[in-house]
């Protein structure tokens, strides 16, 4: 009996390790041949779960190509934007299977570039004009190609912005036009009046909500452009945090906070849209994106947005303007075809597309002369600044950035939060960021193959 | 070795061979492998990884921006606040649901969900109630405003309400009081396990004896437990070492450094650093060592032995 037992356990266990083969096998052969059409993966971060219209707009681009591209099959495939996205990302990289197109920030990009594990796009750009980088806002060039070489295609343009509620401040007798705010001092005078406080003083409306996003150190940046400086230096070596700029950022930020009581207590960037969408926060710095949010959350909802206004050393409005972009690993398999998809998704009508469902701005400059966006900026009058603010705007610190970040972060953090004194965080973060951007036994290795690579072959 | 014999050995080896080749592979493989890039410069995106020995350890010892003993310290100061909460909570559930006349199922049911709940979704939710203007500073307000007719007549303030996980002071034992609140339910069940083994005969004859709840809970209940507390205990420090998602989620290590634990600082290095897996690998096996010497000698002092016999 305990052996007949054995036995049938036996065969049906190898039964099942068979069945499971054979599934894995037809799996993943039948997704590489897709019927006969090449199949593309394509992974994403803007997750249809949970967001009906992101599906709807990713429904319309497969749609769309597929229907003109009758021998190929787009799969999509969604994961969260974070630290998680690239953690996965690499993780294909380094067992060979990447996708074969993927979005990637602007934070990812020449470092992945720089690994080798990007493919160049310049032999299909010279075939192809329609996505070329004269079609794109020129800062975005910045971020899409190093040394001549392009290897990304951008896709929605996004910057900081200053969004502000106009009913309330119309409430307060304030001009809520978008240039009214001209100077950081008119900036507090507007903070200090749309500010509510009950009896015992705390405030139960903010002016502003002072931003310490527990992901990043974002909420310096655009004050730091607004005074004339980008949080790196030129040579993306060291950083601006101690300088004027970063300094007096950072002290505007503390003293917003602490002395002026105009906000609430520092919480996330999530945290800080839905205050202002419930109507708590009279102004926020969020992003050309909120609008979308906003618009689904708090469709009745009056306001306007804006670059920041001038610093105390600056003239000129400016804010951090930065363009994601869709790359193409290496190995991708069907590099053609892959490169076919980047056309459509980086074209004109995938950039309407986007707009009209998501409410988002491309990258693409023809896409502000379509009576498109015109029909969509008398719809949506928050896009009217949209180009400019877009415009205005200064570097992303993008090198290295979640190493930077995770070493300037808890200085930000402590220095907004009363924990240390400004100056001191601004010093000690400014210290470990330039230790990281100094470059790595990485860096190192990557320069040496690279100058190897320039020597002749016998030589090598 | 007879026929017979030979082939139940076969037919055992035959079961336990998949299941150890999955272990050899994924857990010893992997454990033996992550010490071989320990000791080399390894960036997952570039072939070459270079041999350094063990200049990582070192690095994550001695290397003036290390975060390793920040993390060790708040990982210890987690654990050392972490430990005695949910003993102590999970022990008080237990013996609640075991006096209880009715419906011990229903409280072990409920005392057990949060365990069988995922630490995303409810690290989610006590960010929620840990907002400023959330369920737990509402209630706190409304203790405020009992409280402050009273702090005024007697000269004090009322303290402004925290703002927990944007705190230095507070994120960590925010996070604290959310992990025992999940954890302890998991654990009353084996306290009540526990307690259920312990002979009706030793209270009732304490009884007649004259002991009281107090007596019979000091000299029967408690010696008693004495394994499964040290069973608890044990689970708890491993556990507690290992903490990651509720970190991760609520506060991201942050403010400032106040809540970056050893399996943050572990992965922010292994996959938010280019080059860093080497490094991030030392630290996960000096983790590792800590963890075992904490363990070993823990073991050594509480020995597991029969009370009572």
């Amino acid at each position: 009996m305990g052996r007949t037992f054995a036995s049938i356990v036996k065969w049906a266990a190898a039964a099942a390790v068979a069945a499971f083969l054979v599934f894995g096998w037809v799996t993943l052969t039948r997704g590489a041949a897709g019927h006969g059409k090449v199949v593309l993966r394509i992974w994403d971060w803007w997750n249809p779960a949970g967001n009906a219209k992101l599906g709807r707009f990713f429904d319309k681009v497969k749609g769309d190509f597929e229907a003109s591209h009758p021998n190929i099959e787009i799969r999509y495939q969604f994961i969260p934007l974070g630290p998680q996205y690239i953690q996965k990302l690499m993780s294909a990289f380094a067992a060979g299977d990447p996708p074969d197109a993927f979005q990637c920030s602007i934070i990812w990009a020449t470092d992945l570039y720089d690994r080798g594990v990007i493919r160049d796009l310049n032999d299909f750009l010279a075939e192809s004009t329609d996505v070329r980088p004269d079609r794109f806002y020129p800062l975005c060039s910045a971020y899409t190609s190093r040394d001549g070489h392009v290897f990304g295609i951008p896709t929605s343009m996004d910057a900081y912005a200053l969004i502000i509620n106009t009913k309330m401040a119309r409430e307060a007798g304030l001009d809520p036009s978008p240039y009214a705010i001209d100077s950081w001092d008119t900036f507090l005078e507007y903070a200090q009046r749309l500010t509510i406080r009950d009896e015992t003083g705390r405030v139960t409306r903010a002016g502003f909500l002072v931003s310490a996003v527990p992901e990043r150190f974002s909420g310096i940046l655009p004050w730091m452009a607004a005074d004339g400086k980008a949080f790196l230096t030129d040579d993306l070596r060291s950083t601006n945090a101690t300088g004027p700029a970063g300094l007096k950022a950072m002290q505007f930020l503390y003293d917003l906070l602490h002395k002026h009581n105009v906000s609430f207590p520092p919480g996330g960037e999530t945290q800080e849209l839905s205050l202002f969408e419930q109507g708590k926060a009279a102004m926020i710095l969020g992003g050309t994106w909120n609008g979308y949010h906003i618009s689904e959350n708090a469709p009745d909802l009056e306001y306007v947005m804006t670059s920041l206004p001038p610093g105390p050393d600056s003239e000129k409005r400016a804010t951090i303007t930065w363009a994601n972009m869709m790359m193409v690993p290496k190995n991708s398999r069907h590099p053609r075809e892959t490169w076919e998809y980047l056309r459509y998704y980086g074209g004109l009508q995938a950039s309407i597309d986007m707009l009209e469902i998501l409410y988002r701005n491309s990258a693409r400059l023809d896409l502000y002369d379509t009576p498109q966006w015109k029909a969509q900026v008398a719809a949506h009058p928050y896009l009217k600044m949209v180009p400019e603010i877009a415009a205005s705007g200064a570097m992303y610190p993008y090198k290295r950035f979640e190493e930077v970040n995770d070493a300037f972060k808890p200085y930000y953090q402590m220095a907004i939060l009363g924990s240390m004194p400004v100056e001191e965080a601004m010093k000690e973060g400014n210290a470990k960021a330039e230790r990281i951007l100094a470059g790595s036994w990485a860096d190192e290795l990557l320069r040496k193959e690279k100058a190897s690579e320039a020597l002749p072959e016998a030589v090598r | 070795m007879s026929d017979r014999a030979r082939r139940e050995w076969m037919t055992g080896v035959g079961f336990v061979t998949p299941a150890a080749a999955v272990v050899l592979l994924f857990s010893v493989g992997a454990i033996a492998y992550s010490f071989w890039v320990s000791l080399h410069n390894w960036d997952i995106l570039i072939p070459a990884h270079p041999f350094v020995g063990l200049h990582n350890y070192s690095d994550v010892l001695f290397d003036k921006d290390t975060i390793f003993w920040i993390a060790l310290g708040n990982t210890f100061y987690y654990v050392t606040l972490l430990v005695p909460s949910v003993i102590v909570t999970a022990f008080l559930l237990s013996l609640l649901a075991y006096k209880a006349p009715y419906g011990q199922g229903f409280f072990k049911a409920a005392f057990f969900l949060p365990s069988i709940t995922p630490v995303v979704v409810i690290s989610l939710i006590w960010m929620w109630l840990y907002r400023f203007d959330g369920p737990v500073n509402m209630g706190l307000g409304l203790v405020y405003a009992g409280v402050s007719p009273i702090a005024r007549l007697a000269g004090l303030s009322t303290p402004a309400l925290p703002n927990w996980l944007t705190n230095t002071s507070t994120a960590m034992p925010a996070i604290v009081v959310m992990s025992a609140w999940q954890a302890a339910g998991y654990y009353s069940v084996i306290f009540l396990a526990g307690l259920s083994e312990i002979p009706r005969e030793f209270y009732e004859a304490a009884h007649v004896d004259g002991a009281g709840a107090l007596k019979s809970l000091l000299y029967i209940t408690l010696p008693l437990l004495r394994n499964t507390f040290i069973f608890v205990s044990v689970m708890l420090v491993i556990g507690g070492f290992q903490v990651f998602t509720q970190v991760y989620i609520m506060t991201r290590g942050g403010p400032g450094t106040s809540t970056e634990v050893m399996t943050s600082a572990i992965f922010k290095k292994a996959f938010q650093s280019y080059g860093g897996m080497g490094t991030a690998s030392a630290m996960a096996w000096l983790l590792f060592a800590v963890v075992f010497v904490f363990v070993f000698a823990y073991m050594r002092i509480v020995k597991s032995r029969r009370i009572y016999d």
